[in-house]
C-alpha cells in the first residue's frame, strides 16, 4: 500500500481496503508500526432467478465513521501504557506482546465493539462540547486552577468540566482531546446515571482494567501506582487525579517524579485538593447551573424539525441537537455520513443540499475548517424555502460562524 | 395543458402535495411541483415498449451488470439460425472467421479473408495503417499525450505516475500488462505485478473480491473480469459506481474488438498469452478514446444517447428511406445514421434493441479512425451488451462529401459486403433526391441555442435525459467551459453529483450543489433525469424559474430532440 502511495502520489496514505466481503482499515500509527481493524461487511442472502445469491452492502460502513475509531484505538493504548516505539527502542518486544494483548483483548471485548456498532457521525468527531460561560465565571475558575498550581508544584496541568461540557483545559490540544474522549467513554458513561453527590468523590483513572459495570468512583484516593496517562509528545507520564463533585469533574495532572512516588504522598495531596476546593466548587456549580437556567430557559432546542450538528476541526468545538435513535432520523445517517465524508474534499466554503424521496432534507455547509450538517424535517418544502430556512438558522444559532451567508 | 391533471398526477407521483394547491403560486411551493414537470413523468411511459429506441433501462443499473454472469446471450446465435447463415457466424469464436474487407479497391486485396486467428493480426492492422497516416487529424490533446510519452525517461515516468490524472492500467490475470493509459505499459511492469498480486491474494482467501482502496480522496478501483483485470487511479471524488462504469467500457471496448469467447479461448490455452499482440494501435486509439469520452460525455454517464435535433417528419422520412430500402433482407439486424456524433435515426429488427452503451462503442469506432473516410469499411464488431460471445458485422460508410453523415449498417453473415454496399447506395440517393442529407446538414450548422430560448443569464449548461427513451439532450458548453481543462473539471463536478444521486445505498431526489465556481442542481425524477449548472451566486428563485422553462421547452420540442418512435425493417 506504501508503494501504491508513494508511485501514484496520493492525497493521503492508503486508509481503507474496499473488498466485496470485509472492510480492512488500517492506520499509520508511529512510524513504521500499523494498527489495523478487519470488518466483515454486512451482507443478505437472497433469491433470485431460483438462485440463492449473496448481496454485500458495502455502503453500509462508513470509512468516515471508522476510522477515528481504529485511531483513538491507539491513542487510548498511547494514554494508558505510552507508545509502542518506547518498547520497542528498549527492546522489550516480549512485554509489548503480553501489554498489547492484555490491553486490546480487553479493550475489543468490552468498548470498541460497542463503538463500532453505535457509531454515529457526531461519535466519530471526538469533539469537544464547550461551555460557554460568563467572563466572571471563567476567570474565576482559572484563577482557582492557577492558585492551585501555586501551592503544589508537583501539579502541572489541569482540566475542568461541567456535566460532559468543557470548561477549561491547560493540555494542548490533542491530548485534551484524548483525555476529553477518554471521559466521555470510560467516565461520563457512567456518571450521568449516577445520583448526585454532593460530597467530593475519586475517580479511578485506569478504567480498563475494570469492567463497564463496576464503580469507579471511590470515596478515599486511589493509590498513585495506577493513575498514570500518558500524555504529551513525546508522551511522559502524569499522575492523574480525577475529583467528581456534584456536576463538577476535574483532572489533575502531576509531574510523575520518580523519587517522590510515594503513594501517601499523593493521597495528601489529593485529599488537600479536596480541602481547598470544596467550597469554592460548591459556590462555582451553583452558579453554573444559576447561568444554565437563565440562558436555557426551557432547556428547549427550539425547532423540532430541525436537527444541527456543528463541529470546528480547529478547536474540535462540537456540537449536535441529533438524536439517532429515533425515527427519521435512525434512516438517514446514512446519508449524512457519506455527505459528512463528501465534505472533506469541498472546496474551503460549498453548500450541498440534497433530499430523498418522503425524507427529510438534508444540508451539509463548509466553511473553511467549520462543519455544519442539518436536517430539516419540512418534506414539502421547496429548495428556495429550505435554503430561507438554512438562512434562518445560521442567523440565530451560528451568527459569525459562516463567511458567505 | 390542463392544470388539473398535472396537479392530480403529481400527487399520485409524489404523495407530498398537501400543503397548497399548484394553481395558486405554482413556483413557490414545490420544485416538483413545476407544472412542466408532470408531462415530463408521464410522457413516454406508457408508450408501447417495443416501439422504444433503447432497451428501457432505467433499473439497468452497472451493478446489476455485475451480477450478471456475463455470457453469451446467444441472440447472434439464435439470429443466425433465423436466417439460416450458420456458416458464417458460430457462437464460439465467432469471430475467427472475422474479416476486415474495404471497398477500397486495394484495401481489398491485402485484407480479403485475412483470418486474424493467425495471430498476426494483420486484418486489424488494415484499420492501423490507414489510420496512421491520417494522423494530422488526431485532437490535440492526443497528440499532447504521445509527446509526452516519446519524451518521456525514467525519472519522469515517476512524475507521470504521481501527477493528478486518472490511470488506467489493464492487465491479464497472471500479471502480463495489456494496457496504461499514460506511459509505456512495458515499464510498468513491477507496478502490474503488485496489482496483479493484491487481487489473487485478495481472492485467495474465500473468493473475496478487491473492490477499491481509499487513500484520502483517491481511489484505486479494481474491476476483475476474466481473464483480465481493469485497474484505474484517480484523485477525485468520485463515486465508486462511475468509476467501475468508465472500467466497464474499457472492457466493453476490448471485448467489441476481440470478442469475449475468444479472449477466454485463447487464455484457457495459453495462460500466459501476453495480449498486447492482438492490440495494435488502432485497438489503444479506440480504448484511448472511450476514457477521454467518458470524461466529457454525459451520455455515457447516464447510459442514453445524443440525438441530432431535427423535425420530426424529416426524421421520419430519413427511417422510412432506410427501412424500406432494408425491409425484406433477413440478415440484417440496425441501421443506423449518424451525423457528427448524434443520432439521427435508426431502423431495426422487430424485438432486438441496440443498448446505449453499444451504441457509443459503435460512435467511439466511427470517430476514432479517418479510415472509414470516402470507403466503404467493413469491420466485424461485437456489441458486448447484445451479445458479447459473438460478432456482428459493420458496414461504415459516410453519405455526405464532408465525412458527416455516417451510416452504419449490421448483419450477422460476413458474405454480405455487397448487398449491403447496394443498400447504401439506395438509401444515399433517395436521401438525396429527396433533399435530407441537405436537411441533415441545416440542423449540424443551426445547433440551437438552448440559453437563449430558456432566456436565464445565470444558466450555464444542462443536460436532460428521458428515462423512457434512453436519449438526452444537452446545451452548449458556453465560457468559461470552452477549455478542455474547464470542460472536463465540469463533467468531473456533474459526475460527482450524478453519483450522489445514483448511489444505490440511498438514491437521492434532489442534489443541490453550491461549488466554488458554479451550482449544479441534480434531479432524479420517476420520468427523466437532469443535471443543470448555474453560476455561483445564483439565487434559488432564479433555478426554480430556469428548471421551470427548461422543461417546458423541452417538452414543447421533444419530437425534435427525440427519436420518438423506432423504424423497423
Amino acid at each position: 500500500m506504501e508503494v501504491l502511495q508513494k508511485t501514484f502520489g496520493l492525497d493521503g496514505p492508503c486508509e481503507t481496503v474496499h473488498f466485496q466481503k470485509t472492510r480492512l482499515v488500517f492506520h499509520k500509527a508511529e512510524d513504521d508500526i500499523f494498527i489495523a481493524m478487519t470488518l466483515f461487511v454486512p451482507s443478505l442472502e437472497r433469491k433470485k432467478d431460483d438462485r440463492l445469491i449473496t448481496e454485500y452492502y458495502d455502503d453500509s460502513i462508513n470509512d468516515r465513521l471508522m476510522m477515528p475509531i481504529l485511531k483513538l484505538s491507539h491513542r487510548y493504548f498511547m494514554l494508558l501504557h505510552g507508545t509502542i516505539s518506547v518498547y520497542l527502542l528498549s527492546g522489550a518486544l516480549e512485554e509489548l506482546k503480553i501489554v498489547l494483548k492484555n490491553h486490546f483483548d480487553r479493550f475489543i471485548e468490552t468498548r470498541l465493539l460497542s463503538a463500532i456498532q453505535n457509531a454515529t457521525i457526531d461519535s466519530s468527531y471526538y469533539g469537544i462540547p464547550f461551555l460557554p460561560v460568563e467572563r466572571k465565571m471563567y476567570l474565576r475558575v482559572q484563577s482557582l486552577l492557577r492558585r492551585l498550581e501555586l501551592e503544589f508544584c508537583s501539579l502541572n496541568e489541569a482540566m475542568f468540566l461541567y456535566k460532559d461540557q468543557l470548561l477549561w483545559s491547560g493540555l494542548e490540544q490533542d491530548d485534551t482531546n484524548i483525555v476529553y474522549a477518554f471521559f466521555r467513554l470510560y467516565h461520563w458513561s457512567y456518571l450521568k446515571n449516577t445520583p448526585l453527590n454532593s460530597s467530593p468523590q475519586f475517580l479511578i483513572a485506569n478504567a480498563n482494567d475494570i469492567s463497564p459495570n463496576e464503580t469507579i468512583i471511590t470515596n478515599t484516593p486511589p493509590p498513585s501506582n495506577s493513575q498514570k496517562l500518558y500524555l504529551g509528545n513525546p508522551p511522559v507520564s502524569h499522575r492523574v487525579i480525577i475529583l467528581h463533585l456534584n456536576y463538577i469533574t476535574i483532572y489533575f495532572f502531576l509531574n510523575d517524579d520518580q523519587d517522590s512516588d510515594d503513594n501517601n504522598q499523593q493521597s495528601n495531596i489529593a485529599l488537600q485538593l479536596v480541602d481547598m476546593l470544596q467550597k469554592e466548587l460548591d459556590d462555582i456549580s451553583l452558579g453554573l447551573e444559576e447561568y444554565a437556567r437563565k440562558k436555557y430557559p426551557q432547556s428547549s432546542t427550539g425547532d423540532a424539525n430541525v436537527r444541527t450538528i456543528y463541529f470546528n476541526k480547529m478547536n474540535m468545538a462540537h456540537s449536535s441537537t441529533v438524536d439517532w435513535t429515533k425515527e427519521p432520523i435512525s434512516n438517514m445517517a446514512g446519508i449524512v455520513n457519506t455527505l459528512a465524508e463528501d465534505m472533506q474534499w469541498f472546496h474551503s466554503t460549498a453548500e450541498l443540499m440534497v433530499k430523498r424521496e418522503n425524507d427529510p432534507w438534508v444540508i451539509a455547509k463548509r466553511s473553511d475548517l467549520r462543519e455544519l450538517l442539518m436536517i430539516v424535517n419540512q418534506k414539502n418544502a421547496n429548495l428556495k424555502e429550505i435554503n430561507d430556512k438554512v438562512k434562518q438558522i445560521c442567523a440565530t444559532h451560528f451568527s459569525n460562524i459562516f463567511l458567505i451567508e | 395543458m390542463t392544470t388539473d391533471t398535472s396537479s392530480n398526477s403529481n400527487s399520485d407521483v409524489f404523495n407530498n402535495n398537501k400543503c397548497s394547491p399548484i394553481a395558486s403560486n405554482d413556483l413557490a411551493t414545490l420544485l416538483e411541483a413545476l407544472p412542466s414537470l408532470s408531462l415530463h413523468n408521464t410522457s413516454n411511459i406508457g408508450d408501447e415498449v417495443e416501439s422504444a429506441v433503447f432497451i428501457n433501462n432505467n433499473d439497468d443499473h452497472e451493478q446489476t451488470v455485475e451480477e450478471r454472469r456475463f455470457t453469451s446471450t446467444g441472440l447472434i446465435s439464435e439470429l443466425i439460425r433465423q436466417t439460416s447463415v450458420l456458416n458464417t457466424v458460430h457462437d464460439n469464436g465467432a469471430s475467427d472467421d472475422a474479416s476486415y474487407h474495404s471497398a477500397d479497391e486495394q484495401a481489398l486485396v491485402s485484407t480479403i479473408q485475412t483470418r486474424i486467428d493467425d495471430e498476426q493480426s494483420s486484418a486489424i492492422s488494415t484499420l492501423t495503417t490507414t489510420s496512421s497516416s491520417n494522423e494530422q487529424n488526431i485532437p490535440k490533446h492526443e497528440q499532447y499525450r504521445e509527446d509526452i510519452e516519446q519524451s518521456l525517461t525514467d525519472d519522469d515516468y515517476e512524475q507521470l505516475l504521481k501527477g493528478d490524472v486518472k490511470h488506467i492500467f489493464i492487465l491479464s490475470d497472471n500479471g502480463k500488462p495489456v494496457f496504461s493509459r499514460y506511459g509505456d505499459e512495458e515499464k510498468l511492469l513491477t507496478l502490474m505485478g503488485v496489482m496483479q498480486t493484491l487481487i489473487s491474494f485478495s481472492e485467495i482467501h474465500d473468493r473475496n473480491q478487491l473492490n477499491y482502496i481509499k487513500a484520502g480522496r483517491s481511489r484505486i478501483v479494481f474491476l476483475h473480469k476474466e481473464p483480465l483485470v481493469f485497474v484505474l487511479v484517480t484523485h477525485l471524488n468520485e463515486h465508486h459506481s462511475c468509476l467501475l462504469q468508465q472500467l466497464n467500457y474499457c472492457y466493453y471496448q476490448i471485448i467489441s474488438t476481440l470478442t469475449l469467447s475468444r479472449i477466454k479461448h485463447k487464455f484457457q490455452v495459453q495462460p500466459n498469452f501476453d495480449l498486447r499482440r492482438w492490440l495494435s494501435n488502432a485497438e489503444k486509439k479506440l480504448l484511448h478514446n472511450i476514457i477521454e469520452m467518458h470524461e466529457i460525455d454525459p451520455g455515457m454517464m447516464m447510459t442514453c444517447a445524443k440525438c441530432l435535433t431535427i423535425p420530426s417528419n424529416i426524421r421520419s422520412q430519413i427511417g422510412l428511406a432506410v427501412a424500406q430500402t432494408i425491409r425484406g433482407q433477413k440478415d440484417m439486424i440496425f441501421a443506423i445514421i449518424l451525423a457528427q456524433g448524434h443520432l439521427v435515426s435508426i431502423a431495426r429488427l422487430k424485438q432486438y434493441h441496440l443498448h446505449p452503451s453499444d451504441l457509443h462503442l459503435l460512435i467511439n469506432l466511427v470517430n476514432s479512425s479517418d479510415a472509414f473516410k470516402g470507403v466503404e469499411a467493413w469491420v466485424p464488431v461485437c456489441l458486448p451488451r447484445f451479445d458479447p460471445g459473438g460478432c456482428l458485422h459493420a458496414h461504415i460508410s459516410y453519405l455526405d462529401d464532408a465525412c458527416d453523415i455516417c451510416l452504419v449498417l449490421m448483419t450477422v453473415n460476413a458474405e454480405n459486403f455487397q448487398i449491403l454496399s447496394d443498400f447504401k447506395q439506395k438509401i444515399s440517393d433517395k436521401l438525396k433526391k429527396n433533399g435530407l442529407i441537405g436537411q441533415i446538414n441545416i440542423a449540424l450548422v443551426r445547433d440551437r441555442m438552448f440559453s437563449d430560448e430558456i432566456g436565464c443569464n445565470e444558466l450555464r449548461y444542462f443536460a436532460y435525459k428521458s428515462r423512457g427513451l434512453s436519449q438526452y439532450t444537452c446545451s452548449k458548453l458556453l465560457a468559461p467551459y470552452t477549455t478542455k481543462e474547464q470542460h472536463i473539471r465540469l463533467f468531473d463536478l456533474i459526475r460527482y453529483v450524478y453519483g450522489r444521486l445514483h448511489d444505490p445505498s440511498h438514491q437521492l431526489k434532489i442534489v443541490y450543489y453550491a461549488a466554488e465556481y458554479e451550482s449544479l442542481l441534480g434531479w432524479l425524477a420517476p420520468g427523466f433525469e437532469m443535471h443543470v449548472v448555474f453560476s455561483p451566486m445564483v439565487t434559488l428563485d432564479t433555478v426554480t424559474t430556469c428548471i421551470d422553462r427548461i422543461l417546458t421547452y423541452i417538452k414543447r420540442e421533444e419530437s425534435q430532440l427525440f427519436i420518438m418512435k423506432c423504424e423497423y425493417f
